[in-house]
């Protein structure tokens, strides 16, 4: 997420939107984390939220590491943009294959714009502060093109699989009938 | 159409109220890559099912024979004549549970129907409606619901989403057997002409040549050989396994996924390559080509039959005892079934005794079926093979366990121990992914379907998200199984969860490591890739006086 012209006019606004949202920090993340839970029958949100084994919950696991590294990477300026992309790839990857239209698997990461702003809003300085949440607006766009690159690469792969499955499970039938198609030609 | 939701709508939606549609109102909505397709007619005739039709499971109406509730009833009676221990699942379900988090698909997918309690519920609720007299007289208020059509496609879609791994059943205080009930009801649907290509096919084929995918006993034998010619070229040994042959001690049988697919073959020489080494005198068979058993996925009776070639053949041939391959169904039905399907043993076959060790397999006195995995384990234990596992120190490996043979007869320490001799650098999986609580590769069942990739996807993430950990935490590259199902589905699962991690049969690492009298200077392993080191030849190997209680020098590594 590379600052771009506008970052430079807006640097001090940034600062102060920065100390505005970060005490937030704990809200966000669980009303963010809630808006992903809520996309999962009613029954499965409870497991979500509750179980933290990473083993036994991989799901809520991963959406929590997910909503942090989001909120790391807009808060920080020297953000780890590799742990990002980490995170954001793994949520990504699970969505692509639950029972979500790509709409569904990719948008719900939008719900944290309305989050940032209901906090501006409320602020009493949202004139100030715009320009600075633009930005930040506009790093969370960014993200969900990650995102959609994501899900476009895993369905990708979910169509390869199926062909180089069908290739790993006739491997022998196809080598010998070369074999004897070769032995025919000579 | 309408527009996706808006950033301010995601969060207008949420919504923790209970549902206001309960379980038993919401229908299945069959979404393409989570079903299979359905068996065909012909396949289905062939296979003497009497209901047998043409239906698309998209359809809205699947041509349920004219009598159908009556079919299932009679069925249903009869199932809970013959097994009791289906009319205890029925009866007992406290609704604690403990269960309904242990599923994979559950933990993958977040569908309540997936949680077994409740995947067993779709039957238990007709059960009690029309089974017992408080469902006679209270209905709905006793938990009991009619049967209809919808819940017909209901069974349809979520008993093909279970992979009978029994991993629910580990933590139910009953011991209730989802996997039980998901076949019973599987084979309610057959009653019906339901049921799916993907496992049909491959009961038809096993019926008519022997094995799954039904090659023709010239072709298994040309395939044989043309593995044979791979490994002399990669060994210099020449093999040459007797086929069809009477009058020898044992008859190998492996599931044919190991002669006919990939990355199973290199498992199938590992097989060969130590029975050579040992002078085993054993024969293979094409009657009996095929370990694996769909019929037990879905029909306790063409279970039976296709089990009944082990010991048709093992008679006709007249030998000892039986060898078995790495497979999971194939051990499942061996160890739980076999010996009250079609006991008892062929006269002449003896109590199970391992030529080189002398060993005698007093638990297989009954069955007379050995596992390549306790066989091999005995012959490590007495020292009996060369070993030079510095062969596979390319690999860090892990093992998954195969939830048939681990969850259904408990073999867990075996291939651990014939592992560990054969690797240098071993790694365990977490404590609660493996052994008794290993998570399923979402593939088993009849679930290895291509055209349920998402379905296979998402059941196998929890399997998945554990390799992920031991790859990314401890730079685990391969990962060994002792199931050929395992080994068709687990590199798709490995691609897509951990990509770079390559799925192994036990004895592929047995093979490369073994030191083999008159070998050539073993420069490739068995997939042809080279070796890690060229000081790996006879005279650098290590093994011969390995102390038993370190079969196994190799590391392990506990997270
Ligand atoms: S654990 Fe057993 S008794 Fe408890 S809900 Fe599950 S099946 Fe029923
Ligand atoms: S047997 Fe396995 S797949 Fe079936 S319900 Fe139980 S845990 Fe799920």
């Amino acid at each position: 997420m590379k600052k771009n012209a506008g970052a430079m006019q807006s640097g001090h606004t940034e600062e102060e939107l920065l100390a505005l949202l970060c005490p937030c920090r704990e809200d966000l993340l669980r009303r963010w984390t809630e808006a992903f839970h809520a996309t999962y029958p009613f029954a499965a949100s409870g497991l979500l939220r509750s179980r933290k084994d990473r083993f036994a919950n991989p799901v809520g696991f991963h959406t929590d590491e997910a909503a942090k590294a989001l909120l790391d990477g807009l808060f920080s300026r020297n953000s780890d943009e590799e742990s990002l992309r980490r995170a954001v790839e793994d949520i990504v990857r699970i969505r692509a294959v639950q029972d979500f239209s790509p709409e569904q698997a990719v948008g719900v990461f939008y719900a944290i714009k309305e989050l940032l702003r209901e906090k501006v809003m409320d602020s009493g300085r949202a004139a100030h502060l715009m320009p600075a949440l633009l930005l930040m607006e506009s790093r969370v766009d960014a993200v969900i093109l990650l995102a959609f690159g994501v899900y476009a690469r895993c369905r990708e792969k979910l169509c390869m699989q199926r062909v180089d499955e069908f290739k790993r499970r006739h491997s022998q039938i196809l080598r010998l009938a070369e074999k004897k198609a070769a032995r025919t030609r000579n | 159409m309408p527009l996706p939701p808006d950033a301010g709508q995601l969060l207008q939606d949420l919504d923790y109220s209970v549902p206001r549609v309960s379980w038993m109102e919401s229908k299945a909505v069959f979404n393409t890559g989570f079903f299979c397709w359905p068996a065909r007619e012909d396949t289905m005739r062939a296979l003497k099912i009497p209901a047998a039709h043409s239906w698309n499971v998209t359809d809205e109406d699947w041509h349920l024979p004219e009598n159908w509730e009556k079919i299932i009833h009679k069925a249903l009676c009869v199932y809970l004549e013959k097994f009791r221990s289906l009319k205890i699942f029925m009866d007992v379900c406290v609704r604690c549970g403990a269960c309904a988090d242990k599923c994979h698909f559950y933990l993958g997918g977040g569908d309540p129907k997936n949680m077994p309690v409740l995947r067993a519920e779709l039957l238990r609720s007709v059960y009690r409606q029309d089974f017992t007299l408080a469902g006679k007289l209270l209905g709905k208020a006793a938990g009991g619901r009619k049967l209809d059509k919808e819940v017909v496609k209901e069974w349809f879609y979520y008993f093909y989403q279970c992979t009978e791994c029994r991993r629910c059943a580990l933590y139910c205080p009953y011991g209730i057997d989802t996997a039980e009930i998901t076949l019973i009801v599987r084979a309610l649907l057959l009653e019906l002409g339901l049921g799916t290509q993907w496992i049909m096919e491959p009961v038809l084929n096993c019926k008519r040549t022997g094995n799954h995918l039904g090659i023709q006993p010239h072709a298994f034998k040309e395939i044989v050989e043309m593995l044979c010619d791979d490994i002399e070229d990669l060994t210099g040994v020449h093999i040459c396994p007797p086929i069809n042959e009477k009058g020898h001690e044992i008859l190998f049988i492996a599931p044919s996924g190991d002669i006919f697919a990939e990355p199973g073959i290199f498992t199938f020489m590992g097989y060969l390559l130590l029975f050579h080494e040992i002078g085993l005198d054993y024969t293979l068979s094409t009657y009996a080509s095929e370990g694996g058993n769909f019929g037990s996925f879905v029909s306790p009776s063409l279970m039976r039959e296709i089990n009944a070639k082990m010991y048709a053949e093992a008679g006709r041939l007249g030998v000892k005892w039986i060898l078995g391959g790495e497979c999971g169904h194939m051990w499942r039905v061996i160890h739980q079934f076999m010996e009250t399907m079609n006991g008892p043993a062929p006269a002449g076959m003896i109590t199970p005794r391992s030529p080189v060790t002398g060993t005698v397999f007093t638990h297989a006195a009954n069955t007379k079926v050995v596992h390549i995995a306790e066989f091999s384990a005995d012959l490590i234990r007495h020292k009996k093979l060369n070993l030079d596992p510095a062969r596979n120190d390319h690999l860090v490996m892990t093992f998954h366990d195969s939830c048939n043979v681990t969850r259904g007869m408990g073999l867990i320490e075996e291939p651990r121990y014939v592992l560990k001799a054969v690797c240098n650098n071993f790694i365990e999986m977490p404590e609660n992914t493996i052994r008794e609580r290993t998570f399923c590769c979402g593939s088993g069942a009849g679930l290895n379907a291509d055209e349920i990739m998402e379905l296979r996807m998402r059941g196998g993430l929890p399997r998945g998200n554990a390799l992920r950990y031991v790859q990314e935490e401890h730079g685990v590259n391969a990962m060994a199984c002792v199931c050929a199902l395992d080994r068709a589905a687990l590199p798709a699962l490995a691609d897509y969860w951990a990509p770079g991690v390559s799925i192994t049969g036990l004895h592929e690492l047995v093979g490369n490591a073994l030191v083999l009298r008159g070998e050539k200077k073993r420069d490739r392993d068995l997939r042809g890739e080279d070796l890690p080191t060229s000081a790996a030849d006879a005279d650098s190997a290590s093994c011969p006086d390995l102390d038993p209680k370190d079969a196994g020098q190799g590391e392990e590594r506990h997270v």
